[in-house]
């Protein structure tokens, strides 16, 4: 599945990274929910990589992983946003949540979801993941984009404290 | 639910029975089936109700129409007179004040009395209609079974020839059309009942004043505290006291000791203005020992309306929130407002980042029914405080203290329905004396069966916890009103706003929060 190499590279230089491949263990191995491109869990989808890891390297034909953390009931999504990597270098393979609490709803609980990429040939691309949250966004559900990626007009807080956009997270993909 | 002593009695049974029957009409492969199925069919009772019964309570509720107009008249007179500047009742209730009450009060109850009326007409011409529809699916079963003849003997049971088959055939297909008929004569009885019952509850809970069965306060008393509503708002959609408030704090009035009642009623006595009073009786309703009513007194004693409203009242709700102004490209109803203090939200996390929207939810709910609890989240140790960064530092230490005593997940992250219904017990149970029961709803007739006992419980001013749920996962709000077929939701995000009864029943929550989130699949009832 990892070549040592690969399993190597999460580890150096990233925080918490024992962590992070443990819940990529996870990621593999838990069912995942329904709508998505591809199937649950397994080794096709590849290695999950840190997502404060931003310049990612990987072969043509490999793919890897970007989990995070999305919740309902505090409104926090993700989305993966124009501009679309060049598609000769890389592609997207589609998004799959798993829920935290198992069988039964528990309000408020959140989930992980899961961007899959593949590599293709040979070059440099990018691509940009949107993380919105209560406050960073409004009117966006998990398919929709909020309208403006500007401050949110309608503060939750006093005056004091203004509203900021919301996090955008671009990352370098090298494929060689 | 109630007890049914035959499977008949219950109008779900009897719709799913006679469904079936009429499928099994069109499916049965022999005459005497269909005979047998057509007596099935007869054996199920006709729709219950008499209407002449009903149109006869109709009239009689009508007919007290013109004794409330005398009385309006006659407070009408007084009130145009001007009164002297007298204080009157055990209260300290300015005479003028309780005069316009009083006209208040005269005109909701010549509203009651029509209202009833046209409910109970409503539900008279239902049922008459129901039941002729009953009738004439009857009618036609009698029809075919007249056509159908007797029962075969053993041998010609054997075998059907071609007009036999055409014979059966016919009969089954306008058999199961009677019997379509006599389930849609249940569906429309049951539902107009349903309907009936909800109006009815609400007229109950409405009759506000007579809540208050304690000697201890005169009609005037009673009368100026049901009719008084936050400053700055419409009256009748915020009333300080709800029925059950108003009934509670009669109860705790009658079982204070002498020294505690004398004290109590020096309390309402030097109140400023009739919300002050109807605070101080609200916290007596929420269980409050006279002793800590004084301290809360002193806190709030001389203050603004205004002040008031927005250190103890956390939902205010708009005359305009109930219009429909359309949904948002999320999903929600455009038209929602917030709950907030001094700008901050009553919102999970105190910014909406944290999962605790059902330690969120109980804490507003509980707010709602307990002034002092309000107070010491809004107003701080000595209640005076107006900083809403304070406001949310408490509020959301609070928030994390339910989500600990109900066990919720780490990372304050959600909880499951056991702690769920224990901290609405011990949080909001123990303030409006009732035990919250869970009650899954797995379909839409579930939905539509619980609505009556939801409706019955918020028209008396006890919150009803609603969590909803779709493919992204699960989130809790409180049902906290309802007027006509509409209901009021708070979202912990910090919002308020209406749905409708078939928004809860068929799927639409998302109105109240976003499309993630439509479906309503639990409430806990308090019981």
């Amino acid at each position: 599945m990892n070549s040592p190499t690969r399993t190597a590279s999460i580890f150096r230089g990233s925080r918490g990274g024992a962590a992070l491949a443990a819940a990529a263990l996870v990621a593999l191995a838990t069912g995942c929910g329904s709508g998505t491109d591809e199937p649950a869990g397994g080794s096709t989808n590849g290695a999950s990589r840190p997502v404060n890891d931003t310049s990612i390297t990987a072969e043509p034909g490999e793919r890897f992983t970007l989990t995070v953390d999305q919740n309902a009931s505090t409104r926090e999504y993700w989305y993966l946003v124009d501009p679309e990597p060049d598609s000769s270098v890389l592609v997207s393979r589609g998004r799959h949540r798993a829920p935290d609490s198992g069988d039964e709803p528990a309000p408020g609980a959140g989930g992980r979801l899961t961007f899959t990429f593949e590599a293709k040939g040979k070059g440099t691309t990018r691509f940009t993941l949107l993380h919105c949250t209560f406050t960073t966004c409004q009117g966006n559900n998990s398919t929709l984009p909020p309208a403006t990626t500007g401050p949110s007009a309608t503060p939750t807080t006093g005056a004091a404290t203004p509203s900021q956009a919301p996090e955008r997270i671009t990352y370098t993909v090298t494929v060689g | 639910m109630s007890f049914f002593s035959s499977p008949f009695e219950s109008p779900s049974l009897r719709l799913a029975w006679l469904a079936g029957l009429s499928k099994k009409m069109l499916g049965a492969g022999s005459k005497n089936e269909l005979l047998d199925l057509i007596d099935d069919a007869l054996s199920v009772p006709a729709p219950g109700g008499d209407q002449g019964v009903l149109e006869g309570l109709a009239n009689l509720y009508r007919g007290q129409v013109g004794h409330v107009a005398d009385v309006f008249d006659q407070v009408d007179r007084v009130g145009r007179k001007g009164l002297a500047e007298v204080w009157v009742g055990d209260t300290g209730v300015l005479a003028s004040d309780a005069v316009n009450a009083a006209g208040r009060a005269v005109t909701q109850m010549s509203d009651a009395f029509q209202g009833c009326a046209t409910v109970l007409l409503t539900l008279a011409d239902a049922i008459g209609a129901a039941q002729r529809n009953d009738e004439r699916g009857r009618g036609q079963l009698l029809e075919q079974k007249r056509t159908l003849g007797g029962r075969d003997g053993f041998f010609d049971d054997l075998h059907e020839n071609d007009e036999e088959e055409w014979d059966r055939k016919n009969a089954a297909h306008f058999g199961s059309y009677a019997v379509d008929l006599m389930h849609d004569a249940v569906c429309e009885a049951q539902e107009a009942t349903r309907v009936a019952a909800r109006e009815l509850n609400k007229w109950a809970a409405e009759a506000r004043a007579g809540k208050m069965e304690t000697s201890e306060l005169t009609a005037v008393d009673k009368l100026m505290l049901a009719d008084t509503g936050v400053a700055g708002a419409d009256t009748e959609l915020n009333e300080i006291l709800t029925s059950g408030d108003l009934a509670r704090a009669s109860t705790r009035m009658d079982l204070l000791s002498l020294d505690d009642e004398t004290a109590m009623e020096r309390m309402l006595a030097k109140s400023d203005t009739p919300q002050e009073r109807a605070y101080l009786m609200k916290a007596l309703a929420a269980g409050h020992s006279v002793a800590e009513i004084g301290t809360f007194q002193d806190k709030i004693h001389g203050k603004d309306p205004d002040w008031m409203r927005r250190h103890l009242t956390p939902v205010v709700t708009a005359a305009d929130s109930m219009n429909d102004e359309g949904l948002a490209a999320d999903g929600s109803n455009n038209n929602k407002d917030y709950a907030t203090f001094d700008g901050q939200r009553w919102v999970q996390g105190g910014d909406g980042s944290e999962g605790t929207c059902v330690a969120s939810s109980t804490v507003t709910s509980r707010a709602m029914v307990d002034p002092l609890y309000a107070l010491d989240l809004t107003g701080g140790p000595d209640g005076q405080q107006d900083d809403p960064e304070a406001f949310k530092q408490r509020l959301v230490a609070e928030q994390h203290r339910l989500h600990t005593e109900g066990d919720g997940g780490k990372n304050w992250g959600g909880m499951g329905s056991e702690g769920q219904e224990r901290i609405n017990d011990s949080a909001v149970g123990s303030a409006t004396g009732s035990d919250y029961e869970r009650q899954d709803l797995d379909s839409a007739a579930d939905r539509r069966a619980v609505l009556t006992e939801v409706e019955k419980s918020v028209a008396q001013g006890r919150p009803v916890p609603v969590d909803v749920s779709g493919e992204e996962g699960a989130h809790a709000m409180t049902i906290i009103a309802q007027e006509g077929d509409m209901l009021q939701v708070y979202n912990p995000w910090g919002s308020t706003t209406w749905v409708s009864e078939d928004d809860f029943i068929n799927g639409h929550m998302g109105k109240a929060s976003n499309s993630e989130l439509p479906n309503a699949y639990s409430v806990y009832l308090p019981r």
